[in-house]
């Protein structure tokens, strides 16, 4: 069977016992160094981008228009034609990877059932005619139904979590405050990506038909490259 | 020499003469053991786990709002309070701690804890503290209107986990000596009270409770809750318009984290804390004692920077 370090996971130091001889080194401590080179090729230094909206924490009440603190970024309608840019980057991708993955923290709030899509997408730089990969995800958003579950947690504090942390992302929410979601995605890349700079994005857009009720506001993005199988 | 056992590691990554790599010749022990040393230094180095920046502009000082800033920002609550959402990083497999540091203006000479949760740390703990491994206290020296550096290292990691779930609260401490500042009515109109005897008391709930004024009805702003105050419940008033009340608390002060019950546009008669009562015989106990409105640490945050640590 050809060797492949990429089917291991984890590095492991070179024990001394494979080196303290005279003898001449045998090719299973020759393997472990090896082997600890291939894991290193795919598990260092994979951060793509990553991105965290500036907050102004000072409003924890769950009472007004931005509970838990007020994002600085407004709140949108995107739609196909218009999606919003959540966040990009520029990255050499290793030879080794295999995929990109990115994880979405967002917030969505009115009352009309939509859908919420977020598209990563990545693209060689400079090279003419290069295909954009790109894989969808979609997050139902039924924030009507977080209207439900405040109203059965009772309370005069609307929306309050029944945790011991108080703060911005703890979800959901209900009434007239932002419901919080995440979203991941998962990008296995084409021949051309490896190996070179590529831009990295992702977007979102929503359902037409929750345009017109229904708010979109990101918080954070991450994006890292990965070596599968 | 290595220790029978322990693995040796490279003080720097090194190259082996072309000699020692004659093809066709056997490779001996010595120049497998400069392989290993370099491969288990490789192996071990940290790595840029999670790096956030935000804008440096409008420092703020004591006293001083400079509207909206660029950074983020918040005030040090009595509770932790997550500023972060949970955000996914990759780390090196065998590396087992985080380092973190962070550029933070404190206003004043004020103490916020920062705490970093990860999965070996079982994300955020309500009751975290300052001997806790993951919490970093800032405390400036002296009062500067600028960003500073703050750091802690041994953050617990999973070794073994190729992705680290980081969480990020912050908690304020109780500024010592207690401020009370001045409140006034919405537009600025007249001075409001920042203490007075307790009218009526609400539990609703064991994370929220309020104290409501009806006799003398103050005319707060109602975005009080959004200019950084807590609430102490004492036995005997503070003099008017004098320092705080020298007495001592009655129990824990709690978070100002909402207005209620607006009395009219803009101003409101009710204070909203985090968390609840102690116990149910509290409302009615403290009717009769004194709230006081206090002041609590503000920060700014423009940089947040966290990294495995060398394993060797």
């Amino acid at each position: 069977m050809a060797f492949d370090g990429r089917n291991y996971s984890a590095p492991t130091p070179v024990s001394p016992y494979r080196y303290h001889s005279r003898a001449p080194a045998t090719s299973f401590a020759l393997s472990e160094v090896l082997i600890n080179a291939y894991v290193a090729a795919r598990l260092n230094e994979r951060i793509v981008f990553q991105v965290c909206y500036p907050y102004d924490h000072r409003d924890p009440a769950f009472d007004g228009s931005y509970p838990g603190g007020i994002p600085l970024r407004p709140m949108t309608y995107p739609s196909t034609n218009y999606p919003i840019r959540v966040g990009e980057g520029f990255r050499y991708i290793p030879p080794e990877a295999t995929h990109l993955r990115a994880e979405v923290h967002f917030a969505c709030v009115g009352s009309i059932a939509t859908v919420a899509s977020h598209t990563l997408s990545a693209r060689p730089i400079g090279a003419a005619g290069a295909t954009i990969m790109a894989q969808a995800v979609a997050t139902p958003i039924d924030v009507s139904a977080a209207a439900a579950m405040l109203a059965a947690t009772g309370g005069r504090f609307r929306g309050q979590s029944a945790g011991q942390l108080l703060g911005a992302f703890l979800s959901p929410f209900g009434g007239t405050n932002p419901t919080r979601f995440s979203a991941t995605m998962e990008l296995e890349l084409a021949a051309q990506n490896p190996g070179v700079v590529n831009e990295v994005w992702v977007d979102c857009n929503m359902a037409a038909a929750g345009r017109a009720g229904t708010q979109y506001q990101p918080l954070a993005a991450v994006c890292e490259w990965a070596c599968k199988g | 020499m290595s220790k029978i056992g322990i693995p040796e590691a490279a003080t720097t990554f090194g190259a082996l003469d072309a000699a020692n790599l004659g093809d066709g010749d056997p490779l001996d022990a010595w120049s497998l053991r400069t392989m290993a040393r370099s491969s288990n230094l490789l192996i071990g180095q940290g790595e840029p786990a999670l790096n956030l920046v935000w804008s440096s502009e409008n420092v703020e000082a004591l006293g001083e709002l400079y509207g909206v800033p660029g950074a983020l920002a918040g005030f040090g609550y009595l509770h932790w309070y997550v500023v972060l959402p949970p955000l996914t990083v990759p780390k090196r497999p065998g590396l087992s701690s985080f380092e973190c540091a962070i550029m933070m203006n404190v206003i004043g000479t004020d103490t916020v804890e920062v705490q970093i949760g990860t999965n070996a740390t079982g994300g955020l703990d309500p009751l975290a503290g300052e001997s806790s491994p993951n919490v970093i206290v800032c405390t400036p020296a002296s009062a500067v209107t600028s960003f500073l550096d703050y750091s802690i290292k041994g953050i617990p990691a999973t070794r073994w986990a190729s992705h680290e779930t980081i969480s990020i609260a912050i908690r304020g401490r109780f500024p010592d000596p207690i401020r009370v500042p001045s409140i006034f009515a919405p537009g600025g109109g007249s001075a409001q009270p920042t203490t007075a005897a307790i009218e009526k008391m609400y539990g609703p709930s064991t994370h929220v409770c309020s104290i409501k004024q009806w006799a003398s009805v103050p005319s707060w702003p109602a975005d009080l809750n959004a200019l950084g105050r807590a609430i102490r419940v004492v036995d005997a008033p503070a003099a008017s318009g004098g320092p705080p009340s020298p007495f001592s608390d009655l129990w824990a002060p709690r978070s100002l984290i909402g207005m209620g019950d607006g009395v009219s546009s803009g101003s409101s008669h009710e204070l909203v804390m985090y968390p609840g009562i102690d116990s149910a015989s509290q409302a009615a106990a403290f009717v009769g004692k004194y709230f006081e409105i206090c002041e609590v640490p503000r920060w700014q945050i423009c940089n947040l920077a966290l990294w495995t640590e060398d394993r060797f």
